[in-house]
């Protein structure tokens, strides 16, 4: 087995090997939608091993003592789900809902003559069905429409209409339509509704009733009526309006061409898709329900019951002349990766509920998932209470109405405490120095992390960094008692 | 029937292998005395491996790790002196075992084990002894107690070798005799 190794040329084995890393680089991209599950069930292996080591020390047998805490884990979460989980969980579909949500959405109504003469559009207006607000609706391009608009027979126009609301709830109207000519006095009218997803299925139906209306000369509307989709203002309109107000401000500084409520919205909608884009995908092998559920207790289970047997494995295929050397590092990678995970969880979960008790205090929207990803992103170094500061600065402005600027002043000096907690108390006592990274390590980590999955990426990529460093570091201060 | 899948899958064959392992460990005096059950948990942390002829087991040098038991085969034990000249010190066989200091520290190796002909041995090493004393306190504790009474043994050996020497060198010194200083320089330790 050792003859067979050395037939191979040194640069051909290090051709092959780099190839061997490259294609496995590659296929872990590849299919990093599904290792969520996997990676997380590691993770919690990690957590949850020495107190199962513990268990199994005093007497109890290693499977049972996986099952006990499994049992007291899932009790701890069940009891968590079902006492604040619908709260959560809709404040976050909410605040992402608000994050993501278009502001405006437009449809175009085609209108085709299908009969023998021109006819003519001379004019639009909304009318209100049952009291209605109607400033939601819009023709796009005011100015510029084409009225009078004449339509030739077997020939087509068309008339764009625009639809953004100030809140979310349904909304309709009716678009009448004036014509002209020969038809003067005449007028068709098209049924408009957006938001129809939050409205009722009854209220559609009834539209779509409504709408089987038979219009004169052969005037054919498409499509009979108009389904806006769903709009409604979002984080950065909240914003936006807040940027409105210290516009003259900031252009009596930095002159007159900065417009803040553009730039506002633009940044704000291109932070939001470079956050979002990718992280879906990734998710999307997460949350699909069940899976989730099943596999990573299964998974972790399996971690923990066989992982000494699985690196004994794994051992015994090393060659005699590494094989002590493998042991050694294993033994000490495991240590150092099971001490940087417990550590930086340990972090996070404090972090995480200081921030979520001091916004609630402070009468924060959204306190819970903004104080969770505060937790999650303080495992970035320097950025990580800069994205926690700037999250929940947002939603203070957002929902602050009147008081956001109040609010954004209490939820900085929250953050401001956090950060002297973590500093002086946390990072110290759980968090190994071995691990600090340079900066623009951190920085350029990051970046790739959310180059590749979101804000997911970003989150993870700073862990899987110092686990990465970790392993190297042992490595290197291992291998050099060897002689190799 | 010896051939029946189903009845070798049955009384598996693992168990005389089991009992021929347990044979050899229970001549080691580490796990002299253990029961099955003891057994099988150390089992459960063992290393089979195997090595070619001329192929070194343990190198000199190298950190320390655990100890081997020799299971088939035989090994020779060889240190390199300073001016780079290697001494054979000892062979072994099957049932011997080397090493067994490096379970308690990490102290480089002082000598290298090479196999002589085809060589099967188990390892037992510090991280798994480690692991062991965590999850099975009571095992490790009797495995380590037995490993410093070794030491033990093995340092009161030596004080004796030292005490002998010493009176030699006082009767020499004494009796102003020939130069001829051939005390024992003590047995190489790993």
């Amino acid at each position: 087995m050792n003859n067979s190794s050395s037939v191979i040329s040194l640069p051909l084995r290090i051709i092959l090997f780099s190839v061997l890393i490259v294609g496995l680089c590659f296929f872990v991209y590849e299919i990093r939608g599904i290792l969520a599950p996997f990676t997380l069930a590691f993770v919690l292996a990690y957590v949850l091993s020495p107190i199962i080591d513990r268990m199994e020390g005093s007497g109890m047998s290693r499977t049972g003592g996986i099952l006990l805490v499994f049992l007291s884990v899932f009790t701890v979460l069940g009891f968590a789900i079902f006492t604040a989980g619908s709260k959560v969980t809709g404040e976050m579909r909410d605040l992402s809902d608000r994050l993501q949500r278009e502001e405006s959405t437009a449809a175009t109504l085609a209108l085709s003559n299908r009969g023998e003469r021109p006819i003519q559009v001379i004019g639009a207006a909304w009318e209100a069905i049952n009291g209605s607000d109607l400033t939601a609706f819009s023709l796009v391009d005011g100015e510029t429409l084409p009225f009078p608009l004449e339509i030739l027979p077997g020939e087509e126009g068309a008339i764009v209409i625009g639809f953004s609301p100030d809140s979310l709830v349904f909304a309709q109207a009716k678009l009448r339509l004036e014509l002209g000519g020969d038809l003067e006095g005449e007028w068709v009218s098209v049924f408009v509704a957006g938001n129809t997803v939050r409205g009722q299925e009854s209220q559609l139906a009834a539209l779509q009733q409504a709408s089987n209306v038979i219009h004169p000369m052969g005037l054919e509307i498409d499509p009979k009526w108009v389904d806006m989709g769903e709009a409604g203002p979002n984080v950065f309109t909240d914003v936006a309006k807040l940027a409105e107000t210290l516009q003259p401000t900031i252009q009596a500084y930095l002159g007159e061409d900065i417009d803040l409520v553009a730039l506002v919205k633009e940044q704000g909608a291109t932070l939001i898709d470079t956050l979002w884009g990718s992280t879906t995908v990734f998710l999307g092998g997460v949350v699909s329900g069940l899976t989730f559920v099943v596999i990573v207790p299964f998974v972790a289970f399996f971690f923990l019951k066989e992982g000494r047997q699985i690196s004994r494995k794994v051992i015994e295929l090393v060659p005699n002349a590494y094989f002590e050397m493998c042991l050694n590092l294993l033994h000490q990678i495991n240590g150092q990766i099971g001490g940087y995970i417990r550590g930086q969880l340990l972090a996070t979960s404090v972090v995480a509920s200081l921030a979520v008790t001091g916004l609630s205090i402070v009468g924060l929207q959204y306190a819970f998932p903004v104080g969770l990803l505060a937790g999650f992103a303080n495992m970035i170094p320097f950025l990580g209470p800069l994205i926690g500061i700037i999250s929940a600065s947002i939603v203070a402005l957002a929902t602050g109405g009147t008081a956001a600027m109040g609010l954004v002043g209490k939820v900085i000096v929250i953050f401001l405490a956090i950060q002297l907690i973590d500093n002086i108390l946390i990072q110290p006592t759980v968090v190994a120095k071995s691990v600090e990274m340079h900066p623009l390590m951190v920085l350029f980590v990051v970046m790739v992390g959310s180059q590749l999955m979101g804000i997911v990426g970003m989150l993870i990529a700073v862990p899987l960094t110092g686990i990465f460093k970790v392993t190297l570091q042992t490595i290197y201060a291992g291998i050099r008692g060897y002689r190799l | 029937m010896a051939d029946d899948p189903f009845w070798s899958n049955l009384f598996k064959r693992k168990d005389s292998d089991e009992m021929a392992l347990f044979e050899i460990l229970s001549e080691i005096p580490i796990f002299q005395d253990f029961n099955t059950r003891e057994f099988r948990k150390i089992e459960g942390i063992l290393h089979r491996r195997s090595w070619g002829v001329g192929e070194a087991i343990v190198q000199e040098g190298n950190p320390g790790v655990g100890m081997y038991i020799i299971v088939s085969g035989d090994v020779k034990i060889e240190q390199t002196s300073d001016e780079g000249t290697t001494q054979t010190l000892a062979e072994l066989g099957r049932g011997d075992f080397f090493g067994e200091q490096a379970l308690l520290d990490e102290s480089p190796r002082t000598a290298s084990v090479i196999a002589l002909n085809p060589c099967k041995a188990i390892g037992f090493f510090r991280p798994d002894l480690l692991e062991l004393i965590e999850s099975n306190p009571r095992l490790g504790l009797k495995i380590v107690m037995r490993l410093s009474q070794m030491i033990s043994v093995r340092l009161r050996h030596t004080n004796r070798l030292l005490k002998e020497a010493r009176q030699a060198k006082a009767e020499q010194a004494q009796g102003a005799l020939q130069p001829d200083v051939s005390a024992p320089s003590g047995e190489v330790s790993r």
